[in-house]
Parts: C-alpha cells; structure tokens; sequence
C-alpha cells in the first residue's frame, strides 16, 4: 500500500502542470480580483475551501443565464451565503453585485441552431455514393456541435425521407425516422419528398403504427418500437404552407417554438409551393400549397403577439450558387425572391431541396441581408449557425454561420467517428435487408450512367425506357410502342464495380437506389399531336430548369434547345432560361420518329411512362390527356424483368435517340 | 416499519406526485417595480436608481453604487426580481466603513409594487381550481455593531381586493414564510413586495446593514373528484399488492 501511494505521488507530480504548485490554496489568500465576464469587481478572489474553489468558481459567470435578473438572483444567493459565513464584507457584497450587473451577463444568450436539408434516407455510409458519410458519422458530428451548447436546437429543411436508399427505403423509410429519433431533432419542415407516399403515409410518419400492407414495416429494435410497432418521429413535422383544403387547417403544425432561458425562437416550416407540380397528384390530393413568404409573413405578427421575435424559417425550397463549396456568389433560384418578401422580423433562412451547399446573406423585403443557409445533401454537411439573442427584446441581435463537413468513413480500418447508438440502427437495418439487397437481378457491361450528353440523352435512361417498354410492349401488358421516362427518377448509377458484389453484376439494392420511388407503369393511348406537346414540355413555361424525358428505343427525334444539357446551368443561363428560352418550341418539326416513321399528329400512339408521369407529374400536363390507361408493373421489377431477358449483360448505348441540330 | 412496506409507500407517494406534478403555472402579465441606494455621507448626497435588469421570462431592477474617498468607503444595492414565472428575490445592502468622525446616512429599497399574475392551467388539466403555495426565507445579515439602522420587508398577493397571502417582517433573524390558497385558472393575482432598510453611522466605525428574501410560488392543479377516486383506487390496489407480498 505504501509503495502504491508513493507511486501514485509521484506519477501526480509528474503530470501536474508546473503552473499547479504557484496557486496557493490556503484559505483567504488570493490572486488577484474576481472577474465576472470582464469586469473586474475590485474584491480580491479569495480561496474558500481547502479545494481550492475560490469567490469566483461560485459565481458560474461562463455558463449561459436567460436574463441579468437571473443571472443577479444567483450573485445575491452566493454572496449573501459568503457574507453570512464571514468569507466577505458587505461592501464587498455590493461590489459583487455592481460586477454582475456591469459585466452585462445576461443580456444575450447564444443559441446554437445545427441545420442540414435532403437527408433522403441516406443513413448506410456509402450507399448510392461514395461521397455519402451515412448517419453514424453525421450523428457523431452534430453530437459534437450540440455538446457545445446547452442551448441548441436541430432542425431539417425537408426531404429527410422519400427517395431514399433500400436501408432506409425498403421498410418504409423507419430506419430513418428511427436514426433522428436516437440522434434527437427538433423539427423537420415538409419536403416534397415527405409527400412521395401520399399524406396518409407522411402522417404515419409522424404518428407511428406500421403500414398497413407492407411486410418490411415495424422491423426496427425494441428499443425503436412502440407497442411492438413503428413509433414515429419524435420531432415534430411541420407545414405551415400545406393547408387541408376541407378543414382549412395545415397538415402539420406550422410553427415549432423552442424557449431557450424563456427567450422563445419560433421555427416556421414549410416546402415549396410547387411541391404539387413534382409529387404525385395522388398524394397530395385535397391539400393545397401556398405561397412561401405570404405564409411567413402572415404568421409575423401572430408570433409578435406572443412575445416572440426570434425566428426562424425552415424551407424547402433553395437556390443554386455558381460556385461550389458554400460561397453565393451569383447565387440563383426560388430562393432568392422568397427572401426578397419576407417580413423584417425573419432573422434567419435554413433552406434546401437545390441539394446545394451554401452560406449566403439575401436581402428581405426592407432591404436588409438575412442569412441563408443550405447544408448540400444526403448527411454530407452540417450547417452550424450560432445566433446571439438580446434576452431584453428576445430577437437576435447576430448571426455566424459555418456549414461543416461530414466525413465519409472508411471502408476498412476506419479512423472516422462514429456514434455507436446510430450505428446499431443502421447495423440492424443492413442485416435485415442484406439478403434482399445483394440478390443479384442482372449483369452489365460497363458502368451504366445516368449523365446526359449535350443532346440530354443518358446510357442508364435508355435501358430504363427500354426496359419499361418492354414490360408493356405486349397485347396484354399495354401494347406500348414508346417509354418515356423522367430524368429525376433516375437517382444514381448503375456501377460496374461495387464492394460486396463481382464485377458486373447488379444487385438489387443498386437497382432500388437507383429508382427508388416504387412508381408503377402506366401505358396510355397519345396523339401524335400530344406526343409533340410532350416533348415541348421539357422546356415548358412551367419548368424550373430543362426537364429531358428519357426515350424508348425505336423512338427518335432532333431538337435545337440553345442551352446546355449535359450539366446543370449556371446562374446566368439559368436566368436566360427563365426568361427567355422556356415556353418557345425547339423540337424539329417532322424529326420524331417511331421506327424510322414520322410521327402522324393525328395517328393515336400506346405510351408508357410512370405513375408520376402519368398524373401530370414535372409539369408535363400534356400526360394527362392520355386515354384508355393500363397500370403494369412496378418500375424496379420492370428492370429487373428487362435484366432477365438480356442474361448476356446489358451494355451502355449508343446514346442515339435524342439529336441535337 | 418493515422494509418491503416501504416500496408501495413510495409508490402512493409518486402517485400522488405524477398526480400533483399535472403543470399549471404563472404568466406574468404585468410587472411594476424600482429600486434605489441613496442617502447622505460626509455632507454629501447621493443616489443611485435602478435600473431594468429584466430579460426573457424574467423581470427585475437593480441600482447599485458606492464612493470610496480619502478617509471613507460605502456601497450599497437594492435588487429585486422575479425569475421564471415563479421566484421572487429581494436584497437590500449599505455598508460603511471610516476611520474619521464622518456621518452616514444610506437607505436601500427595492419595491416590486405590482407583478400581474395570470393562473394558467396547462394542457392535460382537468378542472380549473389550482393550489397556489409558497416557500420562502426572509434573513438579513446585521453588521450594525455600533451603528443604528431598520429592516422591513413584506409581501402580498391579492384576488381583486382579497388578501390570499401575506408576509411582513421587521425581525433580522431568519424567518420561513409560509402559505398557501386555492385559485382559479384565469384568475389575475397581484403579488407586490418589498424590502427596505437603512442605517445610520457616525465614523470611526465599520457598520453594515444587509435584507434578503427570496421565495418560490408552486402552482399545481387540483385533481377533480374522479381523479381522487382514481387515485384511492390505486392506493387500494398497491394495498393489495403489498399485502400479497407479505404473505
């Protein structure tokens, strides 16, 4: 025992600081004065105990107080108890004082807002990409900034689910839900992703209980579960723009508040008000979607009258910034006019749905610079904003902003963090899905991708609209001469190589990421005419940017669309698109051909495309006006039906169908 | 009392506590208040007044100040606040300290003279009839020795011109304050209180005179008939349970 002690001295003398023997802990002797904050109180900061804690450890002038009154009733407490034991005078208890209230603690909290935006059910690292961290890496990242702060606050600007990855896709999004549920957000605005499966699911979402056909839903840990069913989201959901269109109320609770120290931040949530032009009509039938900044503005004053000026607004909707990596120089989009109209008292923007990373200050409608933040997408970045509220007039008074990277972990000996209570989730959903996903449905040749060429045609769009028509090119599945498919439902490439598979071969889960919306076919008679108006459509007056429909083999025509294709347009062509090019008519009259026969306007043609498509879906109304529809297969199994008949491998086209004069 | 009695004691209590803890609180709508330090020393006057210290969901005022001279030193403080809806805290201070033949004079007050309450009956409560109680400790600290000075602080809470709670004292020594009344959600409560005190000094002295209070209001709901039922029911169930255990 003596030995150990010795031994334990020694070691002790060895890894103190030297800066340890210079501090003297007799009581009642000091150095120097307390400070509170940085206002020195002219009382000497005197040891109180043999543990050294001296007058100032007492006053916890570091940590946070919601007002300089509370802040004031803890300096009293203790200075009154040392006054009473004799450790100070009551002169120096006055000064105390006049240092607490000097020092100005209390007067501001800072708050700690942790953002990110199109989470898209991507919580297995690496899964669609390489690039994509997963969530046990993300978690781990946003734990790290919480822990900061006690005063914080998580939220998501939407698409959080929907198109989302087999882990998370095939039970229904759950895992999702789950992960958020162990990380612990507050609130995620409505994406039009949320709307993928109709409100019906989206409000499960929120409420729990399993599906009610689907057998992959309620197979989350015990731990998840509630009553041996799917929990739901322990945040809450909100939609401050999505109103019932019978009960007049929002689907979704429009505001979330957050008191921090009894200063209160309302976070409004809301998606884009387009949101019904790029979902399924069926799922969103009976709600309508308002405007973004009269939504905002509304609800202003509403919040004023409850003594709250702090907020925030959650949307999904973003912009597009020409350069990469978080800077906005000439930063354009949706975005930037729904800034423009928001009321002053809107103190900060967490946008999304561009999938874009940035970090920019856009005028409101008083002229003055908000900021407007987007943390790209699938968990790679985390925006951390730290804002300064004045706990007198409860509104922020600054803002600092910083989008953090998430890192992608290794695949083998990894030396990224992760967090171990989101990585079980994960774990247990990959297990469970490990059979379903490494089932290999076909071979390929060659790296199948879905990157447009300068005519805006792509190799994996043409074995889709090949294998769409092939699953509804016989008498009795449509007899469907032509496929159309639509570029946003093509989510990722199909890769050659690929850990955990041979070369070549494709799984199913590559399958499921790729289209992982579940879309069904649907095969409809068109009109020549109506094929044209179609193909007008993809630069229609309706669409944000060039929407190029991917087409059947067979199936040709030329255009002369002036802007590029084959990657996403700048600022400025953005704007001479907006403009300038959408709504005129750029396909070569007489160059659709089926076959190498022109296309008749009057002739009646079978077309298939997705359910999607087929309700108006992208703003290619003209789809709606097809007659004597046949639904057919789901779309994956359509591909996967096409990989059975080509057992010899499928290989990237010639990429031929759509030219460019 | 046999130990394994003890595990469905504590479970009534907590019962009784998740039956209690059904939130219900104060909103301040309203809140009125000053402080001051003043009085004379050396033939001069002086006077420091509060100022609004008040911020998120709490309210109060402080003034502070002192003079350190040549052959003299004084300080004094009145603060006065009410913290989250629920705590109210007063302290009052002068101090004097001089080698010569100085005279002082200081008087300290910190007056909360109307915090407007509203009782609020939180989501969950049934019924509208809420339990107002308070705890709290006045003290002061008497460093007078050869000096004069007195000490008063008081409290209040008012229905309308009713009096529900009332507390004042003149003692130094430590005193708990106590009560409690019945209110009704919506009800508008006015609690005012104060503290002041003063002390006058002939140097060469080293005096002091120094008042706290401070106390915490807890509102609860008060369960309605078929919730005590309830809630004897499973007194009685936990008695069963407890006496199949013993056997």
């Amino acid at each position: 025992m003596f030995k150990l002690s010795t031994l334990a001295l020694v070691l002790a003398s060895a890894f103190a600081p030297l800066t340890a023997f210079a501090v003297d802990c007799t009581p009642g002797t000091a150095t120097g004065n307390v400070l509170i904050g940085t206002t020195d109180s002219g009382v000497a900061n005197r040891v109180l105990t043999t543990s050294c804690v001296t007058i100032d450890d007492q006053i916890l002038d570091e940590q946070q107080w919601g007002s300089q009154a509370a802040f004031l009733s803890h300096v009293s407490r203790i200075s009154f108890n040392l006054l009473k034991q004799g450790k100070i005078n009551a002169i120096e208890r006055s000064k105390l004082m006049r240092a607490a209230q000097t020092s100005a603690i209390g007067t501001t909290i800072k708050v700690k807002i942790i953002g990110f935006n199109d989470f898209h059910g991507y919580i297995k690292s690496r899964e669609g990409s390489s690039s994509n961290p997963g969530a046990a890496s993300f978690a781990y990242q946003l734990k790290q900034l919480r822990a900061q702060n006690p005063l914080h606050a998580v939220v998501s600007a939407g698409d959080m689910i929907g198109a989302s990855p087999l882990t998370s896709a095939l039970f229904k999004d759950e895992p999702t839900i789950e992960v958020m549920n162990r990380i612990g957000i507050d609130f995620n605005a409505v994406g039009n992703h949320e709307f993928d499966e109709g409100r019906d699911e989206l409000l499960r979402m929120q409420n729990g209980g399993n599906h009610p056909t689907d057998i992959y839903s309620g197979k989350g840990l015990d731990a998840d579960l509630k009553d041996g069913e799917f929990a739901g989201a322990s945040f809450k959901y909100l939609a401050a723009n999505v109103v019932d269109a019978n009960s007049g109320e929002t689907l979704f609770p429009g505001v979330g508040v957050k008191s921090f120290l009894g200063s209160k931040v309302a976070f409004v949530g809301m998606t884009l008000e387009g949101t019904p032009t790029i979902v399924s009509p069926s799922g969103v039938a009976g709600l309508n979607f308002q405007d973004e900044a009269d939504t905002v503005n509304a609800l202003v004053p509403q919040l004023k009258a409850q003594g709250i000026q702090s907020i925030v607004v959650l949307i999904h909707e973003g912009g597009f910034p020409t350069l990469s990596g978080g800077q906005c120089v000439g930063i354009s989009g949706a975005i930037l006019d729904i800034v423009n109209r928001l009321d002053p008292a809107v103190d900060l923007v967490i946008s999304g749905h561009t999938h874009q990373e940035y970090n920019c200050l856009v005028n409101n409608s008083a002229g003055k610079p908000v900021r407007v933040t987007s943390a790209s997408q699938y968990a790679r970045r985390l925006s951390d904003i730290d804002m300064v509220i004045d706990t007198r007039t409860r509104d922020v008074v600054s803002i600092a902003a910083n989008n953090v990277v998430v890192p992608v972990p290794a695949v083998s000996n990894n030396t990224v963090p992760l967090d171990a209570s989101v990585q079980e989730v994960i774990d247990h959903y990959a297990a469970e899905s490990a059979v379903p996903a490494a089932r290999v449905v076909g071979k390929i040749t060659a790296t199948i991708s879905r990157s447009m060429n300068s005519a805006g045609e792509s190799a994996l769009g043409d074995v889709i609209a090949d294998a769409q028509l092939d699953a509804t090119n016989d008498a009795d599945t449509g007899n469907a001469v032509i496929a159309l498919m639509n570029p946003g439902g093509i989510r990722a490439d199909l890769p050659f190589s690929a850990t955990g598979k041979t070369d070549g071969d494709v799984t199913y889960g590559e399958t499921f990421t790729t289209q992982p919306f579940g879309n069904s076919l649907v095969t409809m008679t068109l009109t020549g005419a109506q094929i044209y108006a179609v193909l007008e459509q993809q630069w229609g007056t309706a669409q944000p940017f060039p929407r190029m429909l991917q087409v059947s083999n067979g199936f040709s025509y030329s255009h002369h669309f002036p802007l590029p294709l084959d990657r996403n347009l700048t600022a400025s062509e953005g704007t001479q698109f907006t403009t300038a090019v959408r709504g005129n008519s750029y396909v070569v009259p007489g160059s659709v051909t089926l076959n190498g026969v022109p296309v008749d306007a009057a002739a009646s043609y079978r077309v298939t495309v997705n359910s999607f498509l087929a309700d108006g879906g992208d703003t290619f109304t003209a789809l709606t006006g097809g007659t004597n529809r046949l639904g057919g297969a789901v779309d994956t199994d359509a591909l996967e039906a096409y990989f059975a008949a080509n057992p010899g491998g499928l290989a990237p086209g010639a990429q031929n169908r759509i030219t460019r004069n | 009392m046999k130990i394994y009695a003890l595990k469905p004691l504590l479970a009534s209590l907590l019962l009784i506590g998740s039956c209690a803890a059904q939130a219900a609180h104060f909103e301040v709508i309203s809140h009125n208040a000053a402080s001051r330090y003043t009085g004379t020393v050396d033939f001069n006057d002086f006077a420091f007044l509060g100022s609004d210290v008040s911020g998120g969901g709490d309210f109060g005022t402080m003034a502070s100040g002192g003079e350190i001279a040549a052959d003299y030193e004084h300080d004094g403080f009145a603060y006065g606040g009410f913290i989250g809806g629920s705590m109210i805290d007063l302290s009052t201070s002068v101090a004097f300290n001089s080698g010569s033949a100085i005279e002082y004079f200081g008087t300290a007050t910190a007056v909360e003279k109307t915090i407007q309450l509203k009782v609020v009956a939180d989501a969950g409560d049934s019924g509208s009839q809420v339990n107002v109680s308070f705890a709290g400790l006045s003290s002061a600290f008497d460093g007078l020795a050869g000096a004069s000075g007195s000490f008063q602080t008081s409290l209040r809470i008012l229905s309308g011109s009713s009096v529900l709670g009332s507390f004042s004292t003149n003692q130094l020594t430590d005193q708990n304050v106590n009560f409690s009344f019945l209110a009704q959600a919506n009800d508008i409560l006015t609690l005012s209180a104060s503290q002041g005190l003063h002390m006058n000094a002939s140097g060469p002295i080293d005096a002091s005179l120094t008042g706290m209070l401070n106390g915490q209001f807890t509102v609860t709901a008060v369960p309605e008939p078929e919730q005590y039922a309830m809630l004897l029911a499973g007194l009685g169930l936990l008695g069963v349970a407890a006496r199949r255990r013993n056997r």
